[in-house]
């Protein structure tokens, strides 16, 4: 081999085997604000949920809560994207999400209770679906917020309680400095 | 079956007329390359599992391509080397969409293939790489050539999901159905052996051009047996099972015309 084609050589072969890759990066976590959120209530009796009027009756057993929830870049970022990542890994603010009920309820629980057990979140950018317990939807959450965007979170009763009634559930969420975000839905009555 | 072996005794009889009649052959000795398209049959023990089958049943009419290149070894008997692809006629989405609303009926179902692209509506197909030899009758223009190959099928069976959704209710159930297979790489698909038996007729129209027909026979050992698993998304309960026979064989009937260029010419 000529000297000259060493060097180049010697490049090419170094690039080689240390797995060299253009236009590769490491994602990076951007750190976000919860700036707000609205919930409305969900009739899941066909395909697909929909939401319903605020004055409408709802169908107990495919009832559910939409939540949704807008967020923020907090830091210099300016609201774009820190990097090319297609998914960009967001830090929310946020310790935990938990599903109450603001209203007495028919069977005996009582207003203020938490009545997360008797949610799942429907984690619908999963495929195939996946109901994921309320205790994980912090979790989902934080994968499939868009800064700037508002983003839904569907929260389904799994656990039917057995007489119609008006329900009022709320989701908060409690902020990592122990501010609580509160999302309530208007009453219902469930049937 | 006794008519069958006598048309197939009838037709090797004339074949070997043909090649005892045969005088100064036109068709030259040469390296070949064959481009061509046809149709292409599966058929398989029929042990159907409605929820599974249209992942793994083949159709009866597929388009089929072929390149070949077909070199001396000797005086009568050429080499081979095949490659081809099976270009599956079939909308596993479509069928498997309706087998599952006859298993669960009365439900909402919604299913996902991860990786069929838009315009796909099987998958990756089928491919096959196989080596063989011919034994070559030529007669002026024309050679016949019978031949036997053996190689890999290589298959890229599907993952399939579905949501499966009772009405009136937020009860949800979710199905995986995927190849049963420690470290299965779909991109990569799963390789079985097979072989394969063919008659070809080839006829020169124009100095090294040359047109041919070929009937194919190829036998291989299905690679498919899925997983199942139904899971309830509300109280986790899981239901697994397993469906398929890896020991049953595919077999694939082609027939294929297409043109041949004599790349390289021998002195005899």
């Amino acid at each position: 081999m000529k000297p000259r084609f060493l060097l180049p050589a010697s490049i090419f072969l170094f690039l080689l085997f240390t797995g060299f890759q253009c236009g590769v990066e490491d994602c990076v976590t951007s750190p976000v604000r919860l700036s707000g959120g609205t919930a409305f209530s969900l009739d899941n009796r066909g395909a697909a949920p929909v939401l319903l009027d605020s004055n409408a009756q709802g169908f107990l057993p495919a009832y559910g809560v939409q939540v949704q929830i807008e967020c923020e870049f907090s830091d210099d970022t300016n609201g774009f994207w820190a990097s090319d990542c297609e998914d960009e890994n967001l830090e929310i603010p946020a310790v935990d999400g938990r599903m109450y009920t603001l209203l007495d309820m028919p069977n005996g629980v009582a207003a203020g209770s938490d009545v997360s057990d008797m949610f799942r979140i429907a984690d619908r950018f999963a495929q195939p679906l996946k109901y994921r317990p309320v205790s994980e939807a912090m979790e989902v959450i934080a994968r499939h917020l868009k800064p700037g965007a508002s983003a839904p979170f569907d929260f389904l009763l799994v656990q039917t309680p057995p007489q119609s009634g008006t329900y009022q559930f709320e989701f908060r969420i409690e902020n990592t400095d122990s501010t609580l975000l509160s999302i309530p839905v208007n009453p219902i009555l469930l049937q | 079956m006794k008519t069958l072996l006598k048309y197939c005794i009838v037709v090797v009889l004339l074949l070997m007329r043909l090649h005892l009649s045969a005088q100064e052959p036109v068709f030259g000795k040469g390296i070949y390359l064959r481009f061509g398209v046809g149709a292409a049959s599966f058929y398989h023990a029929n042990k159907r599992v409605p929820v599974v089958d249209p992942l793994y049943s083949l159709p009866r009419g597929n388009l089929s391509t072929t390149f070949e290149i077909q070199a001396p070894i000797g005086r009568r008997v050429d080499m081979l080397f095949q490659f081809g692809s099976v270009h599956v006629r079939t909308s596993v989405p479509d069928k498997w969409g309706a087998a599952l609303r006859d298993a669960f009926p009365n439900t909402y179902i919604t299913t996902y293939f991860p990786g069929l692209e838009p315009g796909l509506e099987y998958g990756a197909f089928p491919l096959r790489a196989m080596i063989g030899g011919a034994y070559l009758m030529e007669h002026q223009r024309w050679s016949i050539q019978l031949r036997a190959l053996i190689g890999s099928f290589n298959w890229y069976p599907q993952t399939a999901y579905a949501d499966i959704k009772q009405p009136d209710s937020n009860q949800l159930s979710t199905l995986t159905v995927a190849l049963h297979s420690d470290g299965y790489n779909p991109d990569q698909g799963v390789s079985t052996f097979a072989g394969s038996l063919g008659i070809l007729a080839h006829r020169t129209i124009w100095r090294r051009l040359g047109v041919y027909g070929k009937a194919e026979w190829t036998a291989s050992r299905s690679p498919f047996t899925f997983d199942y698993v139904l899971e309830n998304q509300v109280d986790r309960s899981v239901t697994t099972r397993t469906y398929g026979d890896k020991q049953r064989m595919i077999h694939e009937l082609q027939a294929q015309v297409g043109i041949s260029f004599q790349l390289a010419r021998f002195k005899k």
